[in-house]
């Protein structure tokens, strides 16, 4: 763990993947895990099913005040690799950190400056019958991937919350998690 | 989570709302939905359905049966509690007099948004300030723990003898309704110490009995007492102000959450410009203010948290100090052709006239229909009211100096 003391995070992902839900959860995790405060922002409108869906995450060591958008996070957790084809999207991401979602490897460059990881959360979820009215969920996955990439939270806080939350279901949306923390990893950008 | 111990949970402001009615065991909630109110009478609901709160949640069909539901069941002396949105407390508007004029504790939370057409159902105060004069007690709430917090002290005040006014608490559609935050919820037992039952045999003043029938409501000719009660409830609201403070200094004592009084101020001792304004983003600003203060610039803040009963002495108070050069107030509303455009910044010609004549004061507008205020907006307001004051003139911003008024981010001009 860094000494800094506000962490901004940035969960894109479509609607059904579970996106906002998974950020209220990492929020819960990282309060379980010791910061002081959390607040968990969707962006809500008249959202449909595979449209585009953004939420964001403060972290911090210290009491927020702020409500307002983060528009320079730390991270970015990408649900969905296609939603780097829109150009507005891929333009934002600069100096920052992004988790991705995919199973071959993310076809899209980003700018000098952008560490990426990639884990295959979409193959996990499936691989554990894992899914809704046939959607894989991805979001606890995804979890996992920031705990690997990022040492900010613990897997046992990630098992904590999940089967509080999930009940019966939360033991294989745990099991996801730890499976994508085994299979994140670091990609090297081309300079 | 059980009644027993006190808890942290991550919820969302509308459950913080749910929550607030479960501890204060409200007899009867009356419910109907509307984005973004709905998740507070599904989570009660949920809360009823499990047997956690005992309550009777009666499904209306209009949100003009939720608050003619209110009038009927506070009558009884039940302690009554519902929420709504917007155009539902449109709707509701004739039944939220009935409430006020019989002297009705009822109180209802605002997941405040914008009005339609053209719809909107993002964050914007102009639906309760549409309220300003149905002489209900008008509280913003600007933090999750603070929408919880407050409805315990709203039916401490609301029952209060002295007082028997119904209370509103507003906050935010969907930047508080729906973000998620940690809140303190303590047990049952903690807060039955602080919020006594309601008495047994009813209000002091109305009670429907049917074992001892009443006549109320009717009608009033122009010489009999109409006139009486209209100015009877006005006293009432001014003279809530000192037993608001004697409620607050009470929890305060037993809970160790202090939300100071009628209005909060930050960093406004030696201050020379004052941002004034309501909800999250009074909370919010006081980032601008540290940011500001660390490059030297004098600058406080205050949010009001009362709307009414109005705040004009503790406001006089503290705006009255010899530092202070400018004043700016924003509203997050919209209040059309009023002096200013807003319904604060307007109320606040009532001030003006007990401060000295050298201030410089900007009214200013942001935010409507949930656009989005950044903490750098909020440094731009200040740097404009500074640029005004020693200027005489707001050089280009982003924000829109139009005859007399700031609009923040205004994409017109």
């Amino acid at each position: 763990m860094t000494s800094k003391e506000l962490y901004e995070i940035t969960v894109l992902s479509r609607g059904g993947q579970g996106g906002i839900l998974g950020n209220k959860l990492l929020g819960k995790i990282a309060f379980v895990d010791g910061f002081k405060d959390i607040i968990a922002i969707p962006i809500i409108g008249a959202e449909r099913r595979g449209a585009p869906i953004r939420a964001y995450l403060r972290i911090s060591e210290q009491k927020l005040r702020r409500i307002d958008a983060v528009k320079e996070p730390d991270y970015y957790l990408i649900l969905d690799e296609t939603l780097l084809s829109y150009d507005y999207i891929l333009s934002e991401i600069k100096d920052t950190t992004v988790i991705i979602n995919t199973e071959n490897g993310c076809s899209y460059k980003f700018p000098p400056g952008v560490i990426a990881y990639e884990v295959p959360a979409t193959r996990i979820a499936i691989d554990l019958d894992l899914e809704v009215a046939g959607q894989p969920i991805v979001n606890v996955a995804m979890i996992g991937a920031f705990a690997k990439a990022t040492g900010l939270i613990k897997l046992e806080s990630i098992k904590k919350v999940v089967v509080d939350y999930f009940g019966a279901k939360g033991e294989l949306n745990y099991e996801a998690s730890a499976k994508a923390f085994e299979l994140t990893r670091e990609v090297k950008q081309d300079e | 989570m059980t009644d027993e111990k006190q808890e942290t949970l991550i919820i969302t402001g509308n459950e913080a709302s749910a929550w607030g009615a479960r501890r204060s065991k409200a007899h009867v909630v009356t419910a109907f939905p509307i984005t973004p109110q709905t998740t507070v009478m599904e989570t009660i609901s949920e809360f009823v359905d499990s047997g956690k709160m005992q309550c009777n949640f009666v499904k209306v069909e209009s949100e003009h049966s939720v608050m003619a539901g209110m009038v009927g069941a506070s009558m009884t002396g039940a302690r009554c509690f519902t929420a709504t949105s917007g155009q539902g407390l449109l709707y509701m508007a004739e039944m939220v007099h009935w409430v006020s004029g019989s002297r009705l504790p009822v109180v209802t939370t605002i997941a405040s948004r914008g009005i339609a057409p053209p719809w909107n159902i993002w964050v914007d105060y102009s639906d309760i300030l549409s309220m300003r004069d149905s002489g209900w007690i008008i509280q913003f709430a600007s933090t999750h723990q603070e929408i919880f917090d407050s409805i315990l002290m709203s039916y401490k005040l609301a029952e209060d003898p002295r007082v028997m006014l119904p209370v509103f608490i507003a906050y935010g559609g969907f930047s508080q309704s729906h973000t998620s935050k940690p809140v303190v919820i303590p047990s049952q037992k903690a807060v039955d110490d602080y919020l006594p039952p309601v008495p047994d045999d009813g209000w002091p003043h109305l009670v429907l009995n049917p074992e001892k029938p009443i006549v109320h409501g009717n009608l009033l000719m122009p010489q009999q007492e109409y006139m009486e009660f209209r100015y009877k409830m006005h006293e009432t609201i001014h003279g809530a102000k000192p037993i608001i403070k004697e409620v607050i200094a009470d929890f305060h004592e037993k809970f160790g959450r202090n939300y100071h009084g009628l209005i909060e101020s930050y960093r406004c001792d030696d201050a020379k410009y004052i941002l004034v304004t309501v909800g999250a983003l009074g909370e919010q600003v006081k980032d601008a203010v540290d940011t500001l203060r660390s490059e030297g610039k004098k600058v406080g803040s205050i949010k009001i948290r009362y709307f009414r009963p109005f705040p004009k002495e503790d406001l006089v108070e503290i705006l009255g100090s010899k530092n202070l050069e400018g004043i700016v107030v924003v509203d997050r509303s919209i209040a059309y052709g009023s002096p200013t455009g807003g319904h604060i910044s307007s109320e606040f010609s009532n001030i003006l006239s007990e401060l000295p004549s050298s201030l410089t004061y900007l009214p200013a507008v942001w935010g409507l229909g949930g656009r989005d205020v950044t903490v750098g907006d909020q440094e731009s307001v200040f740097n404009d009211l500074i640029n005004l004051h020693e200027e005489n003139e707001i050089k280009e911003t982003s924000n829109s100096y139009i005859n007399g008024t700031l609009w923040v981010n205004l994409k017109v001009r």
